[in-house]
């Protein structure tokens, strides 16, 4: 019985922690580089879903124009939500370049109601992976969808920002950007590549996400929130520890629920979160930022 | 002369406008959720509002005169369907409100309208604004979908035929799945069920295995997941995964759809759930009353353009039968008073809509029984009646 | 602007609002009311996030402590209103006050964060003590606010003197808090917090004060409003109200008393009134916010100010 309990546990917390991991590798992008809670970034995944909700009706995706078309309809919605955001409030308080992402995600919305209407729509699986069941332990299709795809971003990614000349420019700016500058690296364009990241990560995400739970214009907020407990659990330092994040607060979501029940779940979530802050050495914002 | 004239046009003006008065419209208010979450079942209860509205008038309006339905958006916001109400009656003058979508606009809403005597014929699927009690009185308050009650009892009725003893609940924490646990907990013994064990998920969640694991483990029967929305279909995914032997899933009346098809795919076949005969219409026999009243609101409702946007699902209807009560209402009592409607809709007898025949009394301002709903069972991606 | 000028154009403001209270039919003044209960919230943040430099989403939490803390003694009390509103005021300014110590020292996306948790366990607390708090399907208002000496309090007008009394007496103390010496300790701890603390500022202490004043302002506005409206849900006190505060005063401008107020009023009704344009509604208010926000921007940055004298 212990051992079947354990393994729901794993089971539970990888089909909750592989969605809020690959949401939270969104967010420590662009927090990293800008120092920006992203409230869009719910919308990123929302609208890169529904764009591909539409190419997959108009032509028959194979796995591999699949993940281009995410990728690359992902890029061009974080360039866009840079260029509507941050760009034009380059020199602004973060309070209101954070309050700007609010508007955007406001604005997306209302495009996604005006061009795809305010039915949920269900994103076909377009990536052949199976479910896997190996003795009590069960993946789903959309599971092991997720958790593929935020291993491979998670590859991808370090290898972009560990071994690239523009990977290392973004690693500086996120370390200090005035002294990046002084090298000669451009902020701007390390920050609007760290937003198109993003996108495309969010994009990646819907590709999971849509045929778990359907793509629908306020379902934003609820995914994007999650992914940003995720992220603060996961620290923002790096990316494995923000996906890590995202797996253990899956992993105690699940706990919560069998062992207790789901009536106190987010309210000890959030608590134990609180606490984590408040204990946490990295949390401490004085110095951080002067 | 022109003096004259003016006076002749008056004095004609004078004469015309007891012919026009006699058909001006009787201005009816419509509170529907146009943005905010809960749009997308308020956009589809507008466009069918008015449609029907069109439709009455087409066929001569109602007591000789044509309706004029006044629309405002409630924003999915209590706050907000409590202001656009008030600006209905106060400012607009309607006679009598249909709507709003969502059970937290309905209470807001309720509290005015019983204070101002104002009939209020709501599309909110939860049973307070009409349960009385510590929610207040209800003399005004009408409702279409079926009481939760209701719906219970028609699961539970199914569930008691079939010789299950031993159930487990998994209910949404919302308004909607709180009040489906209240009705599930406490009509239970009746039907001498027992319930083995009860979880509680967040209906915007995307995964409730864990949930589904727990209540699996005590055995159960069968087991009632009670939301709307697309956590009822992942839920049914849940259980469809779990290990072993699995229960019977029921979902409740808020899902027939073809979401629920669309999204549990292979994990539908064998779930069960109450829906409204809207569902199966092909099923009814040819003397049931609302068989002629169904059909038409089926073709009408894609002819209109309506199908294309927003599928049929069981809550298209409820609109749809709030302006056929306002109607007949209205012609029992013979006269566009908010007082008369009011007793008139109390004393309304098997008016037949596309939810249900309608039999309304003062203490039930909804007036469907558990015959309103059939019970229908997911077969080969297809929703067939339950035998 | 001068000082004196300023005091008057405050003055000016506070009569303009009151003689539309008295020109308005009774039903506009519904609306009006809610705006107001919004335009509170927004002065209450501007007390820790205007004054101290902290950012919080725990608002509406502290609106909705008020709303159900008072509507729920009422039920058991009902009459008691004289000890009832302050118990609340009370409540949610010990509350607040202790939630920002140890948060105190967080840096701005982490303080968001956790504010942000607060403002998430409070409605999921209601959720779960369904008996106490009707859970979701809300709970109805059973005994009405009582004045000692007027009686029971009904009514649009009545209810929007409350509310304009109260945005008032927030703006008064806001407006004595920045002069004073615990006003200027803040603007150190919002402007330098190592310096604030070097020159013997005791900055949790300080910043806990503020906190607190604008959680016990946001339950007052919460009280007022559960009884106002008849009805409460969770989801009238929820994180949209939370982060509607924070919107309207980041556009207005932190620290400043009067162009957040007049930004959440005149936004306010601005988005009431779109509901003409159909499905094109939720594209059109986050443009109209979004133009709010970089209009201010391009403003600040300039130097300039938008309007004579604000």
């Amino acid at each position: 019985m212990v051992t079947l309990y354990l393994a729901q546990i794993v089971n539970s917390g990888l089909a909750l922690g592989a969605v809020y991991g690959i949401m939270a590798l969104g967010f420590s992008l662009i927090y990293n580089s800008s120092r920006l809670i992203n409230f869009a970034q719910g919308e990123l995944l929302l609208l890169g879903g529904l764009t591909l909700f539409s190419l997959s009706q108009a032509a028959h995706l194979g796995p591999l124009t699949a993940l281009l078309a995410a990728g690359g309809c992902g890029y061009l919605l974080g360039r866009l939500l840079f260029a509507t955001t941050l760009g034009l409030s380059i020199n602004a308080s973060p309070l209101r370049q954070l309050m700007l992402t609010v508007a955007a995600s406001l604005c997306w919305q209302g495009v996604a109601i005006l061009v795809w209407g305010k039915n949920p729509l269900l994103l076909p699986q377009l990536l052949p992976i199976p479910e896997l069941r190996a003795g009590p332990i069960f993946l789903s299709r959309d599971t092991a969808t997720a958790l593929t795809l935020a291993v491979c971003s998670v590859l991808v990614l370090s290898l972009i920002l560990g071994y690239t000349r523009i990977g290392r420019a973004i690693r500086a700016v996120s370390m200090n950007a005035v002294a990046a500058r002084l090298q000669g690296v451009n902020p701007t364009t390390c920050r609007a590549l760290s937003f198109a990241m993003a996108g495309a990560l969010g994009a990646l995400a819907a590709m999971a996400v849509g045929p778990q739970t359907m793509l629908r214009y306020d379902m934003g907020l609820g995914i994007g929130l999650k992914g940003f407990v995720a992220a603060t659990i996961g620290g923002y330092t790096s990316l494995w520890k923000v996906f890590f994040g995202g797996l253990a607060l899956g992993a105690l979501e699940a706990v919560l629920v069998l062992v207790f029940s789901g009536e106190l779940k987010e309210t000890v979530t959030y608590a134990l979160l609180i606490l984590l802050l408040i204990l946490a050495p990295h949390a401490g914002g004085h110095g951080e930022r002067s | 002369m022109v003096k004259r004239g003016v006076l002749t046009f008056l004095c004609i003006l004078l004469f015309a406008l007891p012919a026009f008065a006699a058909e001006e419209p009787i201005l009816i208010g419509g509170l529907f959720a146009e943005s905010g979450p809960a749009a997308f079942v308020g956009t589809p209860s507008r466009l069918v509002a008015e449609m029907t509205v069109k439709q009455i008038n087409d066929a001569g309006g109602v007591l000789g005169r044509p309706i004029k339905l006044v629309i405002y958006d409630t924003e999915s916001k209590p706050d907000v369907a409590l202001r656009m109400a008030r600006q209905l009656v106060e400012s607009d003058h309607v006679l009598a409100i249909i709507g709003p979508t969502s059970t937290g606009s309905g209470m807001a809403v309720k509290k005015y309208a019983e204070e101002k005597n104002v009939p209020v014929i709501m599309t909110v699927g939860g049973d307070p604004v009409i349960a009385g009690g510590k929610y207040g009185p209800y003399a005004w308050t009408f409702k279409t979908p079926q009481r939760t009650s209701t719906a219970v009892r028609k699961v539970y009725e199914y569930l008691k035929a079939h010789d299950v003893k031993k159930v487990a609940l998994m209910t949404a924490k919302d308004a909607f799945g709180q009040d489906g646990l209240d009705h599930l907990k406490s009509l239970a013994p009746e039907f001498g069920l027992e319930v083995a064990a009860e979880e509680t998920f967040d209906p915007k969640g995307s995964d409730f295995s864990a949930q589904a694991f727990k209540l699996g483990t005590e055995k159960p029967q069968a087991v009632i997941i009670w939301t709307i929305g697309p956590a009822g279909a992942i839920a049914a995914k849940n259980f469809a995964s779990l290990p072993g032997d699995k229960p019977l899933v029921v979902e409740c009346h808020g899902q027939p759809g073809p979401e629920f098809l669309e999204l549990a795919g292979p994990a539908a076949e064998g779930v069960i759930m109450p829906g409204t005969k809207l569902m199966a219409p092909d099923s009814l026999p040819a003397g049931d009353p609302q068989k002629a009243v169904v059909e038409k609101f089926v073709k009408d409702y894609s002819e209109n353009g309506i199908q294309a946007k927003f599928p049929l699902n069981t809550h298209s209807g409820y609109a749809y039968d709030a302006l056929i009560l306002l109607q007949a209402g209205l012609e029992k009592a013979g006269k566009a008073d908010p007082a008369a409607l009011r007793d008139a809709l109390q004393q309304l007898t098997g008016v037949p809509g596309v939810s249900g025949v309608f039999t309304i009394t003062p203490e039930d301002h909804n007036g469907l029984s558990t015959d309103s709903l059939i019970m229908l069972l997911v077969k080969d991606g297809a929703f067939t009646p339950a035998k | 602007m001068k000082p004196r000028n300023y005091r008057k154009a405050v003055i000016l403001f506070f009569l303009v609002l009151a003689a539309l209270g008295f020109v308005l039919p009774s039903y506009q003044l519904l609306a009006f009311n809610q705006h107001l209960f919004l335009a509170i919230n927004v002065l209450a943040l501007n007390f820790c996030l205007g004054l101290g430099g902290q950012i919080s989403l725990a608002q509406g939490a502290f609106a909705g402590l008020g709303a159900y803390g008072s509507v729920i003694l009422h039920g058991f009390f009902p009459g008691a209103s004289p000890l009832i509103v302050p118990v609340c005021a009370g409540g949610a300014f010990l509350a607040a006050a202790l939630l920002s110590l140890p948060m105190e020292r967080l840096g701005e996306g982490f303080l968001a964060m956790a504010t942000l948790g607060v403002s998430l366990i409070f409605t999921n607390l209601i959720l779960t003590f369904d008996g106490l708090t009707g859970g979701s399907a809300g709970l109805m208002v059973s005994a009405p606010l009582v004045i000692p000496g007027v009686g029971e309090v009904s009514g649009d007008r009545e209810y929007f003197l409350l509310f304009l009394g109260l945005l008032a007496l927030g703006a008064y103390v806001f407006l004595s808090l920045r002069k004073s010496r615990l006003g200027r300790a803040l603007q150190a701890c919002k402007d330098d917090p190592p310096a604030a603390s070097s020159c013997g500022v005791n900055r949790p202490m300080v910043r806990a004060l503020a906190f607190g004043l604008g959680a016990a302002l946001s339950a007052l506005s919460g009280v007022l409003y559960g009884h106002y409206s008849g009805f409460i849900s969770p989801e009238q006190y929820g994180l949209e109200l939370s982060l509607m505060a924070l919107l309207f005063l980041v556009i207005g401008g932190p620290g400043n008393l009067m162009r957040p107020i007049l930004a959440a009023l005149v936004l306010e009704t601005a988005l009431g009134q779109m509901h003409f344009l159909g499905d094109a509604r939720t594209l059109c208010n986050g443009l109209l916010l979004g133009a709010a926000l970089l209009l201010g921007y391009w403003r600040e940055s300039k130097g300039k100010p938008l309007l004579p004298g604000l």
